[in-house]
């Protein structure tokens, strides 16, 4: 058995069996047992069928009162959605790093970007499904160096002549500068306090600044530093009453920065100013056409990168594999990124995920598909395989150099497409070893986990895994593994009880047609909406939108009905 | 290559990528936490290495206490010889445990959530995180400047790493995010120190920043502007902390955010640029304080660094903690910052060794530290286990060339450095996690000695380092119970 080498975090891993502990999960998991908070009551985790009592699984507490303690055995015929979170219900979102980048673009009117964010703070990793959870989107010293001197820099930039001023706002009105800047930067109206505090920043600017354009350049210089540095812009924010509606420049940042990754077009404020995002139905319209954006394509790749941890693809790493090499790491991220980019650019929806045959390749991936491209490049083809998980990157990044990593493939689509809590990780893991003579990948990982870990790889994370042993460790099919067939049959407890499967096309179409995969994406896609967890409170919610993937709505679709929710147009959280 | 550089800020500021771009990152400041004359500061540096250590080959041979480190490192293959120039001023630790002292599902994520707070982790598995403040935090609260951050740094892959950051957290148990690349707080320190010899920019005799270094007309332009911005953003602010419709969350978050507005303002008076300098007791002087022993060249050339997982490479994980502890030392001579911490290596450190056993192997050190390719913690490769005290060597040899630039700095007898693991050894073992202390932290501590905590819980050896480092004796630290290692005490 050669070594597996590829990067840690996409880390072979031996889910095995130790004594003492039901939960066999290991370290490139990603499983967040969470601690209790304050005060959770619980009923979360009995929703889980997570291991009893193990340390760290208690619910991850918070206001609703609604995760809870762990330790009550699920029912394995009534999986559902893993609801639990930790919301702060924050209403002072910081702009993550690309929303900064990208509405410093847009509110300068900027024909590239700055570039100056590369090296600010990144959100801290791994504590949150994505980067824009309120959990880690604040403003600490560095974080304010670099807002500091980012804007800072863009400023002088854009006043670095009269001539570059211009193009931000035309003309050489104080007034008109500060209101018509100020309204793109804070996505509203300017109070007149405001213009009052603005145009004295700008007076010092026009008797301070340095270099030879003229006042109003000079003025201008320190209105947009200002502007830049205010919280009005750095934070999204919610403040009206809590269960009231959001305003409609609240409701068009709120869609704009989540749909666009960016600021509201002067329109959309236009718009807000008009009251055109004040019902559900306008909201839904003002979302509908932005959706029709082409800057919605980033926010996508955003979204799919890292809840399919896309990154991980830099650093697959292989030892004397044939048929591998570096060179297909960006090809596989790329091939996957317009994987997913199709599937929302064509309308189509959660079941295509899972079961479309389409999907991409160039000259690296052609081969491990055995197909022959007839042009260079990545190319849209027919695979004959079902859905993302079936195609050779996910498989890739997932082995065990050269074999099936079954557990982490049933790990991650647990996690990421089922939202079904696996279990906490083992203690102790021993090695995987080597198979016997004819002995297949699966019969060593189910000697290796039939002990004290049965119930969370037997019923769980195995059979999800073992469906996918056709392919080997970069993919490729195969209908016979070290002298023996290949067996990909299973059953698995999905929330409408237990279904046979006999490969993964078949276990695909089942996950597609139940109800399971649609609310949980319809979960993760409203919490990078809300920019926060959700909660057991919120399962109607997302019931409600995963029956709508169920019938067959596209991506898109599920995306506005969220719009047209309570929880999306009103204020939560705020005073006690 | 080290050389003493030549610098004035001017040329720094007109140099570093122009105007533009540069000038805002300068926030060098010598008296951000001024103290009062004839208590001098002891500040506070703690590391936290990824997965174990080989612990045959890495503690001293010998019994604990039974002679001086002087001797113990004097000859012999040990990883910690590699420390013996220091020896006079370094106390290891053997026998030290962690509260919980094993995993519970990912011992890399518990682990880190230990190794600076002494509590059992909140969670378990890859999202374990600390169930408390760390003790960077708990130091920085007592003596650093009210809403000053410590430094938090990281070497490692944050790009696609995985349990990336899981050292430093706050009051709440959040985990802080950290700077991988020296190039940033290299910039935000090179407008403060003073030049080295042969230099233009102004003596640097007292700390207080060389007034004279800045150019008066760019440094009083910025001065006006950022106190207008600042005035202004703090009195929006003002207004929206006065909001009442903002839960106590939300109040946190942005008196945070007011703090780190006058954290830079503090900088920036230590500047000179806007309120009185050189208060300072401390004899911040050239020798100190300066920027002899920085190469700029290196560091400029970092302004595009990224990862590389060769640890032992340019660019490394190993030449990026000796960079970021260069820069430590002279954060802590300049009085930049009264302590900090440095992640080294992700809870699962992929970084590839480039030492003789893993010639054949490739491996990265968290298969080599599990002595398997896998995430299976009970592997046996003999080869593994060679690498991995190979390995361990390497990093004991970069921490030493890291502690000479404390020594340099002459802060042996007013800081202390440690390091630690964030596990015992490969298989996750939280028990008998090596510690390594340098500096007696202004006389508090009992150097040269190899000590034996015996199962102690590492909060109580971490109750000493903040007694050393705030001036007041701390018996409760984590989850210490009152007790605290006095073994490492002075008399």
């Amino acid at each position: 058995l050669s070594a597996n080498t590829h990067s840690a975090r996409s880390a072979l891993l031996a889910f095995v069996v130790a004594p003492l502990l039901s939960g066999t999960l290991g370290c490139s998991a990603d499983i967040q047992g969470q601690a209790g908070g304050s005060g959770s009551t619980g009923s979360g985790a009995g929703h889980q069928g997570g291991s009893a009592g193990s340390a760290g699984s208690s619910g991850k507490g918070g206001t609703s009162g609604t995760s809870g303690s762990a330790g009550t055995p699920a029912n394995p015929d009534s999986r559902e959605v893993d609801m639990r979170g930790e919301p702060l219900y924050s209403r002072f979102l910081r702009l993550t790093v690309d929303q900064w980048e990208n509405s410093v673009h847009d509110v300068l009117r900027l024909s590239a970007p700055t570039g100056v964010s590369q090296d600010f703070q990144h959100a801290v990793g791994g504590t949150t499904d994505f980067d824009n959870n309120e959990r880690v989107v604040y403003v600490d010293n560095q974080a304010w160096r670099d807002f500091q001197a980012g804007a800072e820099a863009v400023a002088l930039q854009v006043t670095a002549t009269n001539a570059a001023l211009q193009a931000v706002v035309a003309g050489n009105d104080a007034a008109t500068f500060i209101k018509t800047f100020g309204r793109r930067a804070f996505r509203r109206e300017l109070n007149a306090d405001e213009v009052t505090a603005y145009t004295n920043v700008y007076t010092t600017g026009t008797t301070n600044a340095e270099g030879t354009v003229n006042a109003h350049t000079k003025g201008a210089r320190y209105v947009i530093m200002a502007m830049l540095q205010s919280p009005n812009f750095l934070y999204r924010m919610e403040l009206g009453d809590r269960g009231a509606p959001l305003s409609g420049y609240e409701m068009a940042a709120k869609l704009s920065l989540w749909i666009r990754d960016t600021t509201p077009t002067d329109a959309m404020l236009d718009a807000a100013e008009n009251g055109s995002f004040d019902s559900a139905a306008g909201a839904a319209m003002q979302a509908t056409q932005m959706l029709g954006d082409p800057a919605v394509a980033r926010t996508i790749r955003k979204f799919n990168a890292e809840l399919h941890k896309f990154a991980l693809y830099d650093s697959i790493q292989k030892t004397g594999v044939s048929g591998w090499s570096d060179a297909l790491n960006p090809e596989m991220k790329e091939a996957s990124y317009l994987f997913f980019d199709r599937i929302f650019s064509q309308g189509l929806g959660v079941a295509d995920m899972l079961t479309s045959t389409v999907g991409f390749a160039g000259p690296g991936l052609a081969k491990l598909y055995d197909i022959n491209l007839k042009g260079s490049g990545i190319q849209q083809v027919d695979l004959g395989r079902a859905g993302y998980y079936a195609q050779a990157p996910f498989l890739t990044l997932w082995a065990r150099n050269i074999d099936p990593d079954s557990i982490h493939r049933g790990v991650r689509i647990n996690l990421d497409t089922l939202c079904a809590f696996p279990g906490v990780p083992n203690q102790m893991l021993p090695d995987i070893p080597a198979p016997k003579l004819n002995q297949t990948n699966r019969q060593v990982i189910t000697d290796l986990t039939s002990g004290c870990g049965k119930e969370c790889h037997g019923q769980i994370i195995n059979p999800i895994g073992f469906a996918f042993e056709n392919f080997d460790g970069l993919g490729r099919a195969r209908s016979m593994d070290n002298g023996s067939p290949v067996d990909t049959s299973g059953s698995y407890p999905f929330a409408e009880g237990f279904e046979d499967f006999a490969d993964s096309t078949a276990l695909m179409q089942i996950i597609a047609t139940g109800s399971q995969a649609h609310q949980c994406w319809a979960k993760k896609m409203a919490g990078y909406a809300l920019e926060r967890d959700l909660v057991e409170a919120e399962r109607p919610l997302v019931v409600a939108l995963g029956a709508v993937s169920q019938q067959g709505a596209s991506l898109k679709d599920v995306m506005v009905e969220l719009v047209k929710q309570d929880a999306f147009r009103t204020h939560v959280g705020g005073a006690e | 290559v080290i050389g003493k550089l030549k610098l004035n800020r001017r040329a720094f500021l007109y140099g570093a990528g122009g105007v533009a771009i540069g000038l805002p990152y300068l926030e060098g400041l010598p008296e951000r936490s001024a103290w009062a004359a004839g208590s001098e500061p002891v500040f506070a540096f703690f590391m936290t290495a990824a997965c174990g250590v080989e612990p045959k080959r890495f503690f001293p041979t010998g019994t604990a206490g039974s002679d001086t480190l002087t001797a113990l490192l004097a000859s012999g293959e040990q990883a910690v010889t590699a420390l013996k120039d220091h020896a006079e001023n370094l106390i290891i630790v053997r026998g030290v445990n962690y509260p919980q002292t094993g995993p519970a599902g990912c011992g890399h994520a518990e682990g880190l959530s230990q190794a600076l707070t002494g509590r059992a982790p909140r969670g378990s598995g890859s999202g374990a995180q600390g169930s408390g403040a760390s003790v960077d935090v708990v130091i920085s609260k007592a003596v650093n400047p009210a809403g000053t951050d410590p430094i938090t740094l990281y070497s490692g892959n944050l790009n696609n790493g995985f349990i990336e950051e899981r050292l430093s957290f706050d009051d709440s148990g959040k985990v802080r995010p950290a700077t991988d690349n020296p190039y940033k707080l290299y910039m935000a320190l090179t407008g403060l120190a003073t030049p080295g010899s042969g230099g233009t920019g102004g003596t640097g005799s007292t700390g207080a920043g060389g007034t004279g270094a800045m150019p008066t007309p760019m440094a009083s332009e910025l001065s006006i502007r950022r106190k207008s911005v600042n005035d202004l953003v703090r009195a929006e602010l003002n207004s929206l902390l006065q909001n009442p419709k903002c839960s106590a969350a939300d109040r946190q978050r942005l008196q945070q955010h007011f703090d780190s507005i006058r954290d830079v303002e503090n900088t920036m008076a230590g500047m000179g640029m806007g309120a009185a300098a050189g208060t300072s007791s401390m004899p911040v002087t050239s020798a100190t304080c300066s920027m002899d022993g920085i190469d700029k060249p290196t560091f400029d050339g970092l302004s595009k660094w990224r990862y590389t997982k060769t640890a032992t490479g340019a660019g490394g994980s190993e030449q990026i903690v000796l960079l970021h502890m260069q820069l430590v030392a002279l954060a802590f001579a300049c009085n930049y910052n009264r302590v900090g911490s440095l992640q080294w290596g992700d809870g699962t450190d992929a970084a590839i060794y480039d030492v003789p056993s893993n010639k054949s192997l490739g491996w990265g050190l968290h298969y080599i530290s599990h002595r398997t390719a896998s995430d299976g913690a009970l592997g046996t490769n003999a080869t593994a286990e060679a690498a991995h005290a190979e390995i361990d060597a390497v990093r004991m040899t970069t921490f030493a060339a890291g502690l000479n630039h404390f020594r340099d700095r002459g802060l042996a007898d007013r800081c202390v450095v440690m390091w630690n693991n964030h596990v015992a050894e490969g298989n996750h073992q939280m028990k008998n996690v090596p510690h390594v202390i340098w500096g007696n932290g202004g006389g508090y501590l009992k150097t040269n000695q190899y000590v034996d905590a015996a199962g102690a819980n590492n909060a109580t050896l971490l109750n000493v380092l903040i007694s050393a480092a705030t001036g007041t004796p701390t018996t409760d630290f984590g989850s210490s119970a009152g007790k605290e290692l006095t073994a490492i005490k002075a008399a």
